[in-house]
């Protein structure tokens, strides 16, 4: 099954997602082919993890939702997202410097950023997975979150997300010891 | 992280450097030579810095090579992740981003120190930095650690499960013994560990090498032990990856409650989060005691237990451990806890050792101001100390620890740095014309050296992607560094 017509050569990369049972074969960076994907939902899971979606303008007003990222250097910059942006590829699209090694896989701390203190809990809990990852973040606080776990939607509107210092003084004298 | 557009924008700043520039001849400005900029090494710290020099450099015309020892990119990414990790190697992507970027060329096959020295390498570029990470494993310093068989290096055996050509010979002997214990309690004692005991049908969709599955597929081995010199407040594994050990198919978790008595409510209230939480997993497990049904395979942490001998004829048949103490008993949760041997000795039979301590860096050139002890090259903020133009970032510059995060927030700070002794004139010959990439790679031709690009490369690994397509894995890594030379010179089908 293939979401376009084109005739299919070696995949370019494999990605194993955490889709249930589902293989992702990537063939370029804008042509998904998916072979065992269990339900439509796991679609557009996948299609959310690339990072297409939020390159998408909002329809409607009804879809939009207005948030802020402030930046290293204390810059504030607003952005005009939507119902379902993912946080992190809604940065990326527009040159927030936050980082995204894992690409949403809860597999690096990477997109870390605080989260303004009264939207914190319209925020669903962390996973306990999420939770993980924070532990190894730089400049962990009580509002921490990973970015690419919050999703946009109405009731973040105005909702303000710092990212963490980058200044760090790296010592190998007397440093507390860091996992590998 | 680069967005689908990148934005370049020379022009206002081509006519700004080549006014600035002291030239007797011209009235009409003509471009003035790129900055050469050099990384050595394309594992994340190189890959990472490059990407932040980028974004910095948008306004001065400036080309990056990434040099590479091995034939194929990405260091650790590819040779130390877990097969069964594959979210970690999404990386990839970015990096991939990175290397087909116009001002960015890979260079593979190069062997810096060795095939070109050091000091050569300022001929083609202006700016150095070595980011070439920390190859050498630590030793026991014990007797039977290197004539007896079966005693590997955690470097080695995650070498060969790993596909590094230099290890494909190992041949680990698994089926020979039902324990195998491993010396040391961090991330990568647990990827061991986690390699040894999962079922092999699960490893069999990963990009483990085919011979290590042929060799694991004939393991006899159900119980591991992971043995720390401390104790359970000192452990080095991180709780992501504990946890997935704790939920591992068909095996089972005996962590002894008498390991964990000392440790009190009081005791974890006072700890930092991720040690709180790490120790807290650890009790759960503990007390759970979940007892899973048809558990096969087995894995237990000793601790307190410093290694003193290793025995056996001619494969290693157990290994003595003295008992260690706390030197300071209030010092019990320190993570920096100091302990001293009691004299009694345990001897725990079994018939694999792997070690798993740590690493360093080596030096690739005497030129280097190197610290031979720590293993890290010699600087102050990532300047190398008296070789101006030469930086360094990752591993070899701060030790071999940390995760992903680590080394990207380092980049930041690294390439902030260069920029700043750009701007501040603390380089000296920036207007000097240099051939960059062009020059080295003439001159590792003259020296009987072939130099591998990222279209190269990509040859590689189609052909890798597509070998493992037909057996169900994300790729089958070549093992034969001839082998994969010769799939990079030529398009085969």
């Amino acid at each position: 099954m293939t979401l376009s017509g084109r005739n299919l050569e070696a995949p370019h990369s494999v990605i194993e997602s955490n889709i249930g049972r589902s293989s992702v074969f990537m063939w370029d960076d804008n042509i998904l082919c998916l072979c065992m994907i269990n339900n439509i939902s796991a679609l557009l899971v996948a299609l959310r993890h690339h990072g297409d979606y939020e390159w998408q303008d909002p329809k409607s007003d009804d879809e939009v939702v207005n948030i802020v990222f402030i930046n290293k250097d204390g810059k504030r910059i607003p952005i005009r997202g939507k119902i379902g942006d993912n946080l992190l590829y809604l940065g990326h699209r527009y040159g927030i410097e936050i980082e995204g090694a894992c690409e949403a896989s809860l597999a690096c701390s990477t997109c870390h950023v605080y989260v303004k203190e009264n939207y914190l809990d319209k925020l669903p809990e962390p996973k306990e997975e999420e939770e993980d990852q924070l532990d190894l973040a730089a400049f962990l606080k009580s509002n921490s979150r990973l970015g690419c776990q919050v999703i946009l939607k109405k009731d973040l509107e105005g909702a303000e997300f710092a990212l963490p210092q980058a200044t760090r003084n790296y010592y190998v004298d007397g440093h507390k010891p860091t996992p590998h | 992280m680069l967005t689908h557009v990148v934005r370049r924008s020379f022009t206002s700043c081509l006519i700004r450097r080549s006014l600035s520039t002291i030239s007797s001849q011209s009235s009409s400005p003509s471009p003035p030579p790129p900055i050469r900029i050099c990384v050595v090494g394309s594992g994340p710290a190189g890959f990472y810095l490059t990407q932040n020099l980028l974004k910095l450099h948008q306004s001065l015309p400036v080309t990056i090579d990434i040099l590479e020892k091995a034939p194929v990119p990405f260091g650790l990414v590819r040779y130390g992740v877990a097969p069964d990790h594959p979210e970690v190697k999404n990386v990839i992507h970015t990096f991939t981003k990175i290397a087909e970027h116009e001002h960015v060329r890979f260079i593979g096959n190069i062997h810096i120190g060795h095939t070109v020295r050091l000091q050569e390498l300022q001929q083609f570029y202006h700016i150095i930095i070595l980011a070439y990470g920390s190859s050498v494993e630590r030793t026991l310093n014990i007797p039977g650690e290197t004539s007896l068989e079966n005693v590997f290096s955690a470097k080695d055996f995650v070498g060969w499960y790993n596909g590094v050509p230099e290890n494909a010979q190992l041949r680990p002997k698994l089926d020979g013994t039902d324990c195998a214990v491993i010396i040391g309690m961090g991330n990568v004692a647990l990827d061991c560990a986690r390699i040894l005991l999962s079922p092999i049908d699960d490893l069999a969709k990963t990009d483990i090498t085919d011979q290590a599955l042929d060799i694991l597929r004939q393991s006899r081995i159900r119980h591991v032990i992971l043995v720390g010199r401390r104790g359970p407040m000192q452990v080095s594994f991180t709780i992501k990856e504990l946890r997935e050990l704790t939920k591992l198919n068909g095996v089972q978790s005996m962590l002894k409650k008498e390991d964990f008595q000392q440790i009190d409510q009081n005791m974890i209230d006072k700890l930092e989060r991720p040690r709180k939480r790490l120790t807290e997993l650890m009790l759960k497990t503990v007390r759970t005691n979940q007892t899973k049904d048809h558990a096969e395979r087995f894995w237990y942490l000793k601790f307190w237990r410093r290694p003193r001998r290793i025995n056996g004829k001619t494969m290693v048949e157990s290994v003595d451990f003295e008992y260690t103490e706390p030197v300071d008993r209030q010092q019990f949760a320190n993570e920096n806890l100091f302990v001293k041997e009691n004299g009694t000795i345990e001897t725990v039979p079994c018939g694999l050792v792997i070690k798993s301590i740590g690493y360093y860096g080596v030096q690739i050139d005497p030129w280097l101001p190197f610290d031979k002890e720590r293993g890290i090259i010699l600087n102050h903020q990532n300047r190398i100390d008296d070789r101006p133009g030469f930086y360094c970032t990752g591993w070899i510059g701060r030790g071999a620890r940390g995760v992903i995060v680590e080394t990207t927030t380092e980049s930041h700070t690294v390439a902030k740095r260069i920029m700043d002794d750009i701007e501040q004139g603390r380089l000296q010959n920036l207007h000097d014309v240099k051939s960059g990439g062009d020059g080295l790679i003439s001159l590792a031709k003259s020296r009987q050296v072939r130099c591998i690009s990222y279209d190269d490369w990509k040859k590689l690994d189609a052909h890798e992607t597509k070998l493992g397509l037909s057996k169900g894995k994300p790729r089958e890594k070549i093992l034969n560094i001839d082998k994969m030379l010769e799939l990079t010179s030529n398009s085969n089908s």
